[in-house]
Formats: structure tokens, sequence, C-alpha cells
């Protein structure tokens, strides 16, 4: 797991290789610089200054002066290949995310909050680029440094080499103490964040319940107990990085006290002159720095690599319903059947039981039943929002599964009870439907929507701003622009599931109305309570939990004895109910007196 | 091998607990709460010498579930010694009991989370905290799922029947009821009222022509003529009265019609139990296993090789007609079998593991969903 962690990483920087070759071989030449200012910084101290060497002098004061222009350049260079680089890793992963995201199936969005969602799009992305940009790069150096660093001293002087590394495991124990801890609170923390994101866009968005309900100062608390939890556990992390920095920091300063002793003690006894006693006192502060650095490195590293799982993890679901490449790409008359299907979310209880029907090209098919027994689970099917679990659904006598997704979408529409309309014009959210939509045609749509006349007594007409929700817009409003947009793409397979079901009369009339030019011709499902909207269908399915129990016209089956004329003709029902609860009722007093 | 396990016996052990409890739309986690946490905190304090991904000390915290606020306790015991383990552990048990007696959490325990290294490959160490559970919920047994290598899921499951009777389903299960069962699971739910202070179950009988039968019974304070009549009239059943005494005693011939649905079940996955770990065996996985039956459905006793099984794979009835010639899905399946512990390869073929026949179809309920099952 942890080596594909980071060759995906690797993957994700691959395109830029030759900018981080660019960012290495500066960062190199800074370090090199780095490395060789104390040799010219001790001879300037122990030999110009100590034989009175003007001309000496000036020449160390030269070549430091030089060094430092160059650091300042390649510094520059440096961080402006960085900045380049966490640019393009942050735009070219949010890209990839985003358009995974919009592969992902319905089942995804039904499980998880958008607010989390746009977390780890937003907040979890950076960690990666912060991982290359500011961590992968200065630990290859780091480690470089230091080694560098060993070898010089060694090469100097064993003694002080190893007087100096004597100190090092003692950060290795501080990393393993340490992580685990630090790692553990990194994942607490931008779990945190997702929560509170999630938590304020569902309030947000439903801020006219909240309201209604005077929930605000429930919802205030709520959130307000969030941050503080997420405040805890910041400070709590900051605390740990706290601790083992300063750990390590006095680490590092045993180990420098440790050489200075060694050193002093050989200057003392005249086996060490002061330039080499600068220098390895230079290069032993130097030698921690790095240690500092990578410890510094690994505490910036574990919540990045909690960021990176957490993008990962969503890169990594596979959508439920898969598109084939090589899938159908045809115009359909719009022949739906259901053959044995059989349905059930997750691992949940079965939802459709051997579901068998068919609506003929041209068809309306109402699909009826109590609430729960299944219909819009059999919209979603047809759809394909999800797959079946079991059996067979056909488009035009071809399994649903062997189209390719868009080829069927784009010659399906659905009206859902719940209209959502874009911030934007009405124009726009018509044209949403057909982007290459003339005007006259959206006209037209709109017409036959029975939408034209209300927009254009609208102030600014077709070019009306709506709301996130088209809030300014009543429901049967808003219902018919929806229309408008389904109609535009003229589809072989129509959706209807409830979409009138919250009007009032008069607006549900109009609505029908649009709903009746939106249906001429085409295969059309309808998912509905009220009588008036499923009595003219073709065909009437009557569903109950899963199980299909009738099929037929209205005429038909309000004359059957069954699950239908229950649901419509209530008199009935409990004169049914009544009969039977009577029967029974003598039945048990027959049997008492027996 | 003695220093081997003398060394295991005293190498320090680090487990991370986690308790989620029900979440409650009216829980407020206050000023309040948290002081009185922070002094049952204190009293369970344990060092961990910054080992482990939790504080010795332990932490309560909340997650957003919907309008609910669940609470969530974390804590980590270090051990240095087997003989600490156990105790060490049923301390943090404890703990989560009395955090939710005093009111402290949202809710009863719904979930209890335990990590440490190699969680899922070490049945000792499993047995300790099995133990230690036991020690500290009172008897109340306890099985593991595996959510990573290194962290399981205390559960507790119900045991149907063995998986290979499951396949052949010649076991006390069996889809012809299905409709049976819902029917009268829907009327008794549309009728609730009526049928209050009963328990509704399905008591299995012994075969008739093969297929197993079944005889619904329920249970009260005394019998109800009513409740058999209303009963036969609107679903046909025939209910059978079991005092409570009777039922008590012959509770182990009795099911749920929630459970008696879930086992007879013919889509979908299944949990099955393979020692103390429940595992998820897919639909997939399942089709794939009847290649190492024979005409009876009964364990081969040959290794198939990989030919024979792309060869019976071709043929079975029970994989769907798209996957019978994909050599993808044998490889994943197969792959997944051998995870699962329920194939083996052996020289140049697989077979079933030995312990095939021990490995049972079971459901798997999280600690808060099991308290709320009814039979």
């Amino acid at each position: 797991m942890k080596t594909a962690i980071w060759g995906r990483v690797y993957q994700s920087v691959r395109p830029y290789r030759m900018r981080l070759i660019v960012s290495l071989v500066t960062l190199l030449a800074l370090t090199g610089l780095g490395l060789y200012a104390p040799v010219w910084a001790a001879i300037l101290i122990a030999d110009a200054l100590t034989n009175l060497d003007r001309s000496l002098f000036f020449q160390c004061i030269l070549v430091l002066g030089a060094i430092r222009l160059a650091s300042s350049v390649l510094g520059f260079v440096y961080s402006y290949q960085m900045r380049v680089l966490g640019g393009r890793l942050v735009f070219d992963l949010r890209r990839r995310m985003y358009n995974h995201l919009q592969r992902l199936s319905l089942g995804f969005y039904e499980s998880r909050s958008s607010g989390e969602i746009i977390s780890r799009m937003m907040n979890d992305v950076n960690a990666i680029s912060s991982l290359v940009t500011g961590t992968a790069l200065n630990t290859l150096i780091s480690s470089v440094k230091a080694l560098s660093l060993v070898g010089l001293l060694f090469y100097h002087n064993p003694l002080v080499a190893g007087v100096a590394l004597a100190v090092l495991p003692m950060h290795f124990l501080g990393y393993f103490f340490f992580q685990a801890r630090i790692g553990h609170y990194s994942w607490k923390s931008s779990e945190k964040t997702a929560q509170i994101y999630g938590k304020v866009s569902e309030v947000l968005g439903a801020m006219k319940m909240v309201k209604s309900h005077s929930g605000e100062r429930r919802e205030n608390k709520t959130l307000m107990g969030q941050l503080r939890e997420n405040y805890d556990i910041s400070i709590h992390s900051g605390n740990l990085s706290s601790i083992w920095g300063n750990a390590t920091g006095n680490i590092s300063y045993m180990g420098e006290v440790l050489v200075m002793i060694v050193c002093g003690m050989a200057v003392l006894d005249q086996s060490m002159d002061l330039q080499q006693y600068i220098l390895m006192m230079s290069y032993v502060g130097m030698l921690y720095a790095p240690v500092s650095e990578l410890i510094g490195v690994v505490q910036q590293i574990l919540p990045a690599k909690v960021g990176i799982r957490r993008v990962f993890e969503i890169m990594d679901l596979e959508p439920e319903v898969e598109d084939r490449p090589d899938g159908l790409r045809r115009d359909i008359e719009g022949q739906v059947e259901f053959i044995n299907v059989s349905f059930a979310y997750g691992q949940g209880d079965q939802v459709l039981k051997d579901v068998n029907f068919l609506a003929r090209p041209g068809e309306m098919v109402a699909l009826v039943g109590p609430s729960g027994c299944g219909k819009t689970t059999i919209a979603n099917l047809i759809a394909r929002f999800y797959d079946s679990s079991n059996g067979q659904i056909s488009i035009d006598g071809d399994d649903i599964q062997a189209y390719s997704l868009r080829t069927l979408r784009d010659q399906m529409s659905v009206v859902l009870q719940e209209t959502s309309l874009f911030r934007g014009s009405i124009l726009d959210n018509i044209r949403y439907g057909r982007p290459e939509a003339t005007i006259e045609e959206i006209i037209q749509a709109a017409r036959q929507a029975n939408a034209h006349e209300f927009i254009n007594s609208l102030p600014d007409g077709y070019m009306s701003l709506l709301g996130a929700n088209g809030t300014r817009l009543s429901g049967g409003q808003r219902q018919r622009i929806a229309i408008a947009r389904a109609l535009i793409r003229d589809p072989r397979i129509l959706i209807l599931d409830e979409a009138t079901s919250a009007l009032d009369t008069v607006s549900e009339a109009r609505v029908q109305e649009a709903l009746n030019q939106l249906m001429k011709d085409r295969t059309t499902f309808i998912i509905a309570h009220r009588l008036s909207t499923i009595k003219n269908a073709d065909r009437i399915v009557v569903l109950r939990e899963g199980r299909v129990v009738q099929v037929g016209t209205h005429d038909e089956l309000i004359e059957e004895e069954g699950m239908y004329r229950q649901l419509y003709d209530p008199k009935w029902a409990q004169q049914q109910k009544k009969e039977r609860d009577e029967k029974i009722q003598r039945q048990i007093h027959l049997e008492k007196v027996a | 091998m003695t220093t081997t396990s003398s060394r295991s016996r005293w190498r320090p052990a680090i487990y991370d607990l986690t308790a989620h409890f029900e979440p409650s739309a009216h829980f407020e986690y206050n000023r309040k709460k948290r002081r009185q946490f922070d002094d049952l905190a204190k009293r369970y304090k344990d060092s961990t010498w910054m080992l482990g991904s939790y504080g010795g000390k332990p932490q309560m915290r909340t997650d957003l579930q919907g309008i609910g606020v669940a609470t969530r306790i974390e804590v980590g015991r270090l051990a240095w010694g087997q003989a600490q383990r156990q105790r060490q552990l049923a301390r943090a048990f404890d703990l989560f009991q009395e955090a939710q007696k005093a009111d402290l959490a949202s809710g009863p325990v719904q979930r209890v989370l335990a990590r440490f290294h190699r969680a899922a490959h070490r049945p000792e160490e499993r047995q300790l905290v099995r133990q230690a559970w036991i020690e500290a919920f009172g008897g109340e047994e306890c099985t593991f799922l595996g959510i990573d290598d290194d962290q399981v899921e205390l559960g507790q499951c119900v045991s149907y029947q063995p998986l290979g009777q499951y396949l052949r389903e010649d076991g006390i299960y069996h889809r012809v009821h299905r409709s049976r069962i819902e029917e009268l699971g829907r009327h008794l739910q549309e009728e609730v009222g009526r049928y209050e202070n009963h328990r509704f179950f399905v008591h299995p009988q012994g075969e008739t022509e093969g297929v197993p039968g079944i005889e619904f019974g329920y249970t009260g304070e005394a019998a109800d003529v009513a409740i058999e009549a209303f009963v036969a009239g609107y679903t046909g059943e025939k209910l059978v009265f079991w005092s409570p005494e009777d039922f008590a005693q012959s509770r182990s011939s009795f099911v749920s019609l929630k459970d008696y649905e879930r086992a007879s079940r013919r889509f979908g996955g299944l949990w099955i139990l393979i020692g103390d770990m429940v595992k998820r065996l897919t639909a997939e996985q399942m089709a794939l296993l009847y290649l190492f039956l024979d005409g009876d459905q009964r364990p081969l006793a040959q290794p198939l090789s990989w030919g024979e099984l792309v060869h019976r794979q071709g043929e079975s009835e029970h994989i769907g007609r798209s996957l019978r010639q994909s050599a993808t899905y044998l490889e994943t399946c197969l792959e997944g079998l051998q995870r699962l512990g329920l194939v083996f390869q052996v020289q140049e073929g697989y077979a079933l593991g030995p312990d095939f026949e021990q490995v049972q179809q079971v459901y798997f309920y999280p600690l808060g969903e099991f308290r709320k099952r009814v039979l």
C-alpha cells in the first residue's frame, strides 16, 4: 500500500519530471554553495585575519559575496519552479478528480455529503502538491547534505564524526514514538474539516427548513461544537509537533555540545588547530540542520499522506454502473422490457423481485403502488443509475448494459418532483438539456411546456436570472421549466417521477397539459399517486413490496379485486376489509361457541 | 520454539480501541460533559509511552451523522506482558460501559473497533480481546469482522447453516418459503396494533419431499384465537402457539422471520464465519465455489487444474453467461477465494480448503444492531 501511494504520487508528478530535475539541480547547487561557504569563512578567520593577510581577506569577502549572490539567483529559480510545479499538480489532480466524480454512479452521491467531497477535492488535493514541492525535494536535499557532511567529517576527523553521529539514534527513537500519533491527528483533522464542510453545505442548502423550524440556534450550537473540536485537534496536534521539534533541537544541541567538548579538548591539547576547530563546529552545526529538516519533513509528510490517501480513496472508486467502451451507439425506438429483474441496494433487502413487464415504443406506462414498493427503483434502473442484481432489462431487444451510457441517456429525459435549476438565466437552464439548441427551439420547447407565457411576463424574459434553486419562481413554474428542459432533448424515453405531486390543482393542470405534449410519441414511464395523472396510461403496472401484482389499463384494473382498486377506490377497500374482519370475527365466535 | 513464544509473551503490544456510540439529535457535548468525561478519563489514564495512534488517556470525539451527533471514545493501551493484556483491554471496555452508564456518550455502544499489528491474522491476540470483552460485558460472545489487516470490528453474529448446506440448499432454509415469510411479515407490519405483545417466528420442520418444511409460531402471555384467525384470514397461514416456557426451552429451534428471510436469500453475497472472523463472500465468488462441487454439490475429492476450472466455468449454470468465458473473472474470484481461505493451491491445481465444511453462513451484526434484533 505504501509503495502504491508513493508510486501514484510519482505518476502524478511524472509529466513535470523535467521541471523537477531542474529544481533538483538548482537545489543541489544551492546546497553545494551552502557547504562551500564555511570553508571560506574558516579561511577568513583562521588564515586571513590571523596572518593579517589583506589580499586574502578581500578575496574571502569577494568569494563569500559571490556565493551569496549565486544562492539568491538559484533560490529564486528554485522557488519559481516549485510554484509552477505545485500549481500544475493541484490543477491536474482537481481536474482528474472532478472528471472521476462525474463518472461515479448515483449510489456514491447518496452515501456521502457534498461538503465532504468538496473538502477532499479542495483541501486534500493540496496535500500532494505540498508534499512534492515542499517536502520531497527537501528530503532528498537534506539527506544528500547530511550524507555529504558525514563524509566530510569522517574525512577531516573520524573521532569527531563518530561523536557527532552518536546522538542520531535518538532522532530515530523520536520518529518511532511520534509518527503514529501525529498521523492519527492529521486524519482526525481532515475528517473533522470534511464534516464541517458537509454540515455547512447541508444547512445552507436547507436554510428555509432550518428557519421554519427555528433551528438556527441549534445549528449554531452543533457547528460551534464541531469547530471547537477541530480547534482542540489542531492544538493537540500542534503541541505534539512542537514537543517533537523541541526534542529534536535538544538532541542536536546535545550533539553539538559533545563535539564542542571533544574538539575543544583537542585544541587545548594542541592536536587540532583553530581553523580545523572552526570548520568542524560549522560542519557539525550544519549536520544537525538537515537532520532537523528531515524530522520537519516527516512532520509534513504525515498529514500529507493522510490527504493523499483521502484523494486516492475517491479516485480508486469504480463506478457501479460500467460504461462499456464498445457499447452500442444508435438511435433507439423506445421498447423497454423487464425480464425477471431483481434488485437490492448494496447488501440490503431486495427492493425488486422478479419484475416483468413490457413497454412498447410510444406507450405510456404508469407505475403505481404504495410508498416503498419499488417504483422509483424501476425508474432508476431504466435510466441506468444502477444496474439490476438479477434478470435483464432490454431496450429495443438489446440488453441495457450493451448500450453506451451516453447514447442511452442522450435519448432519455427524467423529470423529478424536486426540480434542480442552476443559478443562471432561464434560457441557459432550458438549454442545459441540449447546449446546441437555438433560441427558436428553446422558445418552442417553452411553449410546449406551457412556460412561454409566464417567462415573457418576467421583466427580463428568458434572460431572467434564477437563484441556485430558482427560488423566485413558484413550484409549478419551476416544474414547467424542467419540462421544457426535458422537451428540448426530444427524448425517446421519458421518465416522470412524481413530477406533479407537489403542485396545486391549477398548477398541476397546466403542468399536466405540458406533460401531455411531452409524452406524445415517446415511451413514457410515469410514477404518480394521483388518479388523474395515470388513468390515461396505456398500461398500468401495479407494484407491491417490489413485485408486480397487476398489469392492465385503468378500466380493467378498477374492476378487478386487487391492489389497484384498493389504492384508488378507498371506499371499496374499506368495505372489503370490514367484511373480511367481520367474517373472521364470526369464525372466532363460532370457534369459541364450539 | 520456546524461546520465540517466551519472547512474544514479553513483547510490548499496543492496542488502539474505539467505541462508537449511537447518534442522537439531542445530544450536546457541552462543558459539563467535557469536565465529567475528563474526570472519567483521568481514572482510566494509562500511559502508552507515545506508542500507537491513540494516547493512554481516553478522548471523546464526536461525529456528525445526519442531524444527529454520535460520540466516539478512543483509547490506547500498552501491555508489556501477555498476562497484562487481557486486563488492560477489559479495563478499556469497562471505560466504554461506564461512559455509557454515566450518560456521557450520545447513546449505547454501537460499534467497537480494535486496532493492533496484523489484527486480522492473529487469532491468539483476538482471543485475548474476545476474553476481555466477555469479562467486561458479562458473558456476551463476540466475533470479529476484518476492516483491514490491522483493524477488526467486534460484533455478534447469528449462525444459520454450514456454507456447504447453503450451496446445496438442503438445510432448513429454503427459497420456496420466502414468499410466505414476506407475506406474513408484511401483514404483521400492516396490522401492528392487532399483534402487539406477541412475537412471531418460524419453526423449521423436517424435510417434505426434499424441501424442508416450516411452521409459523407465536408466543406471548397466552394463546389468542383472534390472532390465529386473523393471520389465517389474511395470509392463509396457520399459527402454532408456544408458551413462553416452552419457547425459552426450545429457543434454538426457532428462527426469526427476518433471519429466515436473510438465510434463504439467493441473491447478493453472504457473510461467512471462518474461525472467529466474519468475512464477506461476494455473489461472484460464490458462483465460482460451485466449480469445486460435484453433481450432488459435495466438495470434489481431487484438486482442479486451471484448464479444468476454465472448462467447468464455461459450462456452469451458476455463473452469468457473460462471465463464463472470462479469464479475468476466474482469476480475480479465485484470488479472492484464496484470500478468504476457502480455496488453496495444491501443486498444479486448486482445491477447497480442508475446513470448508466448518465454514458457516452467518449474519454479522455490529454490537448496537444485535441488541435491537428481535426474534
